[in-house]
C-alpha cells in the first residue's frame, strides 16, 4: 500500500568505476563499501536488529510456551494483561502472546515469499523491457498500466475471494499485484546500463547476449533490486494483514496479525488490550523494515560516497 | 491542447479494453463461481438449473459472455446484483458520493498539514523540528492504517466511554439514526475516519514536498533572489514554494488508487457505506457484476484522474507544451 520507493530510480548511476577506499590504500569493491556505509546507519543497524529478534521470537517461542495455550480454555477468556499471560487471553481463551508468535510466522512467511515473486517477475519483466525495448517494453508499460489503474486491494480482494484463501494464492496475488513498481525501477535502470561503454565492449568481444544481461547489467542493478526487495517485505507484510483483517486472508485457526485484528475489533467494547498488541507487533516488524531499507538507499546512493 | 486532450482520450479507451479483458479473465479462471451460490438450494431440479444458467447468460462461451457484457456497458448498463436484484450503477450512485466525502476531506487534511510541515522541515533542514518530522514520517509509513483506526477508536470511544459514560468521537456510520442528512452530525462522525486515511499521506506528503524544497532551494533563481535583497519569508514563499508545488501536481494523479484503498481499509474499520464496503461485500457474496462495475468505474475515475492531474501540471507550469504528436 505504501509505495516510498520513488527515490530509488535515482540509484541509476550505480555502474560508474568503482571508487577507491584511500583509508586502506586497498582498493575496495563497490558492494563491500555500501555494506560498510551500512553498518555505519546506526538506524538501519537497530532495524536490523528488531526484525531478527521479531524473526527468532517467532521461531523459537513457541517451542518454549505450553503447547496448552494455544487451545481454548472457555474459563479464562479476556484475561487482562498479567503473568503467565503477558499479554492477555483472547476470545477463546487462547494466550496472546503465543498466538502473535504464531502470526509473525505466517506474516514473515508471506511477506519473504511474496518478495521472493515480486523480485522474481518485477526483476525479469523489468530487465526484458529495458534492455531489449520495443514491442516487450510496450506491451509491459501497457500492461503496468492497467494493473496501476485498479486500486491494489480491490485486485487482491477479487483474486482471494475467487481462488480461496490459502497461503499459495495469498503470496500469489500479492506478487501479482506489487511486482509493476519493482519492474518500472528495475527497468529505468536498465535502460541507463545498457547505454554504457562497458556494455558495448562486452558486445564488441563477442559476449552473448545473456551473458551480457546476467554479468554486465543485473549486476549493475543489485542494489536498486535490494533496496526494492526490503521495502517491498514491508509493503507485503502490510497488505497481508489489511487483507487477514478484512477477513479474506489466511483463516482461522491459523492466527496472523491482521485476523487477530479483526477478531479485536468485535470485541473491542469488552477487552480494548486485545487489540492493542497485534498491531504493535505488525508496527515494529514494519519500521524496521522501512529503516533497514532507509539504510540500504543511503549505503548504495553513489551521490553521498565520501572519498 | 484539445488535441492533446483528444488524443489522451483515445489513449484511454485501449487502456480500459485491456483492464477489462483482465478483470474478466481473472473472473473465468476462479474456480468459486457466482453461479454456485445462485444453484445452491436444496431440491433444485436440472431443468431448473439450466434455466438459472441461461437467464443469466452464463451457458454461453467465455468470448460472447464479455462481448455482452461490453455491449451493455456502452449502453451504461453496469448489470444487476444477483442478490439484491438492483442495478450496480444505482448502488454505486448511493455510494460513490458517501467515499468521496471521506476522501476529500481526508486528502483536504493531507494537503493543509502536509504542505507547511514540509516547507518549514526544508527550510530549517537538520533542526530539532525537521528531525521529529523524519521520525514521523517513518511511523506514518508503518502502522497499518486499520490498526491506528482501532486505537483511535479505543482511545476517543472506549476509554472516555467507560470512565465517564460518554464517546468523544462515534465510532460508526456517517449520521446518528436521529440526525440523518445533518451536516454537523456528519462532520462529527468523519473527524476519526478522515484522520486515519490523511495520516499516510501526511507522512508521504511531507517528505516530498521537502525534498521538492531543497531541490528548488538550489537552484540559481533563488540565489538571484537572495541577492536582490529580498526577505526570506518572500524567498520562501513566492519563489521557492511555488515551484515545489508542480511535482505534487503528478503525485496527486498517481495517488488516486491508494486513496481508494486507504478508503476501502477506513471505511471497513468505521462502517462508513462507501464504496469500499459495497466491493467487500459483493467480493464475499460472488456478486460478479457488481465486483466488474466498481472495478471498471474506479479504472475509469483512475485513468480520468490521471488526465486531470497532467493537465492541471500543464496549466500551473507555463513551461509545459501540450504538443500534437503525429
Amino acid at each position: 500500500m505504501i509505495s516510498p520507493l520513488e527515490e530509488i530510480e535515482a540509484l541509476g548511476e550505480l555502474a560508474e568505476a568503482p571508487p577507491t577506499d584511500f583509508e586502506t590504500t586497498k582498493e575496495i569493491s563497490f558492494y563491500q563499501l555500501a555494506l560498510r556505509r551500512l553498518f555505519r546507519h546506526r538506524m538501519a543497524i537497530i532495524g536490523g536488529v528488531c526484525l531478527l529478534v521479531v524473526a527468532a521470537v517467532s521461531l523459537i517461542g513457541p517451542i518454549l510456551l505450553p503447547s496448552s495455550w494455544d487451545q481454548p480454555d472457555l474459563t479464562n477468556r479476556f484475561g487482562s494483561p498479567s503473568w503467565p499471560h503477558i499479554m492477555g487471553t483472547d476470545d477463546l481463551g487462547r494466550d496472546i502472546f503465543r498466538r502473535i508468535m504464531d502470526g509473525g510466522r505466517v506474516s514473515l512467511s508471506v511477506g519473504l515469499l511474496a518478495t521472493v515473486v515480486v523480485i522474481t517477475v518485477g526483476v525479469t519483466m523489468g530487465t526484458l523491457a529495458g534492455y531489449f525495448g520495443g514491442l516487450i517494453d510496450n506491451l509491459m508499460m501497457r500492461f503496468t498500466d492497467a494493473i496501476l489503474a485498479v486500486p491494489s486491494i480491490f485486485l487482491l480482494i477479487l483474486l482471494t475471494s475467487g481462488f480461496g484463501h490459502t497461503a499459495p494464492v495469498i503470496i500469489l496475488a500479492i506478487g501479482f499485484t506489487l511486482w509493476t513498481d519493482t519492474a518500472r525501477i528495475v527497468r529505468s535502470v536498465v535502460l541507463s546500463v545498457r547505454e554504457k561503454e562497458f556494455v558495448e565492449a562486452a558486445r564488441a568481444v563477442g559476449s552473448s547476449t545473456p551473458t551480457i544481461i546476467v554479468k554486465h547489467v543485473l549486476i549493475n542493478v543489485l542494489g536498486p533490486i535490494m533496496v526494492a526487495a526490503t521495502l517491498t517485505v514491508g509493503i507485503a507484510i502490510i497488505t497481508e494483514s489489511a487483507l487477514s483483517y478484512l477477513g479474506l486472508g489466511i483463516g482461522p485457526p491459523v492466527a496472523s496479525w491482521g485476523s487477530m485484528l479483526f477478531s479485536a475489533q468485535q470485541f473491542i467494547w469488552d477487552a480494548p488490550f486485545f487489540a492493542l498488541f497485534p498491531g504493535t507487533a505488525i508496527a515494529l516488524t514494519v519500521l524496521s523494515i522501512n529503516f533497514l531499507g532507509d539504510g540500504l538507499r543511503d549505503a548504495f546512493d553513489p551521490r553521498s560516497i565520501e572519498r | 491542447m484539445y488535441q492533446y486532450l483528444v488524443r489522451r482520450l483515445l489513449g484511454a479507451v485501449p487502456l480500459l479494453l485491456l483492464i477489462s479483458v483482465l478483470l474478466f479473465t481473472i473472473l473465468q479462471l476462479q474456480p468459486i463461481h457466482a453461479w454456485d451460490q445462485l444453484l445452491y438450494r436444496p431440491n433444485i431440479t436440472a431443468a431448473d438449473k439450466a434455466r438459472i444458467l441461461a437467464y443469466y447468460g452464463f451457458d454461453k462461451p467465455a468470448p460472447i459472455q464479455y462481448l455482452t457484457w461490453l455491449r451493455n456497458i456502452l449502453h451504461l448498463d453496469l448489470g444487476t446484483s444477483y442478490f439484491s436484484h438492483q442495478p450496480t450503477l444505482d448502488l454505486v450512485r448511493q455510494r460513490l458520493p458517501n467515499t468521496g466525502i471521506l476522501m476529500l476531506t481526508a486528502y483536504a487534511l493531507a494537503l493543509v498539514l502536509a504542505i507547511p510541515i514540509g516547507v518549514i522541515s526544508a527550510v530549517k533542514q537538520y533542526s530539532r523540528f525537521d528531525n521529529i518530522v523524519t521520525m514521523g514520517a517513518f511511523f506514518g509509513f508503518s502502522i497499518p492504517n486499520f490498526w491506528l483506526g482501532l486505537m483511535l477508536i479505543i482511545i476517543f470511544a472506549v476509554i472516555p466511554y467507560e470512565h465517564f459514560g460518554f464517546k468523544i468521537f462515534p465510532t460508526s456510520g456517517m449520521y446518528d439514526t436521529d440526525l440523518a442528512g445533518d451536516p454537523f452530525n456528519l462532520a462529527w462522525h468523519l473527524v476519526l475516519p478522515a484522520v486515519v486515511l490523511a495520516v499516510q499521506f501526511i507522512a508521504q506528503y511531507s517528505r516530498f514536498i521537502r525534498s521538492a524544497m531543497l531541490d528548488v532551494l538550489n537552484h540559481d533563481f533563488i540565489r538571484t533572489a537572495r541577492a536582490k535583497g529580498l526577505t526570506e519569508k518572500r524567498i520562501v514563499v513566492r519563489h521557492a514554494f511555488r515551484n515545489a508545488l508542480l511535482p505534487l501536481i503528478s503525485l496527486m494523479g498517481i495517488d488516486i488508487p491508494r486513496l481508494f484503498v486507504g478508503a476501502l481499509i477506513t471505511e471497513q474499520v468505521f462502517a462508513w457505506p462507501g464504496m469500499g464496503r459495497l466491493f467487500w461485500k459483493a467480493a464475499n457474496d460472488g456478486d460478479v457484476q457488481v465486483l466488474m462495475g466498481i472495478l471498471i468505474i474506479l479504472a475509469v475515475l483512475v485513468v480520468l484522474g490521471n488526465l486531470l492531474a497532467d493537465l492541471a501540471y500543464g496549466w500551473a507550469d507555463p513551461r509545459v507544451q501540450f504538443k500534437a504528436a503525429r
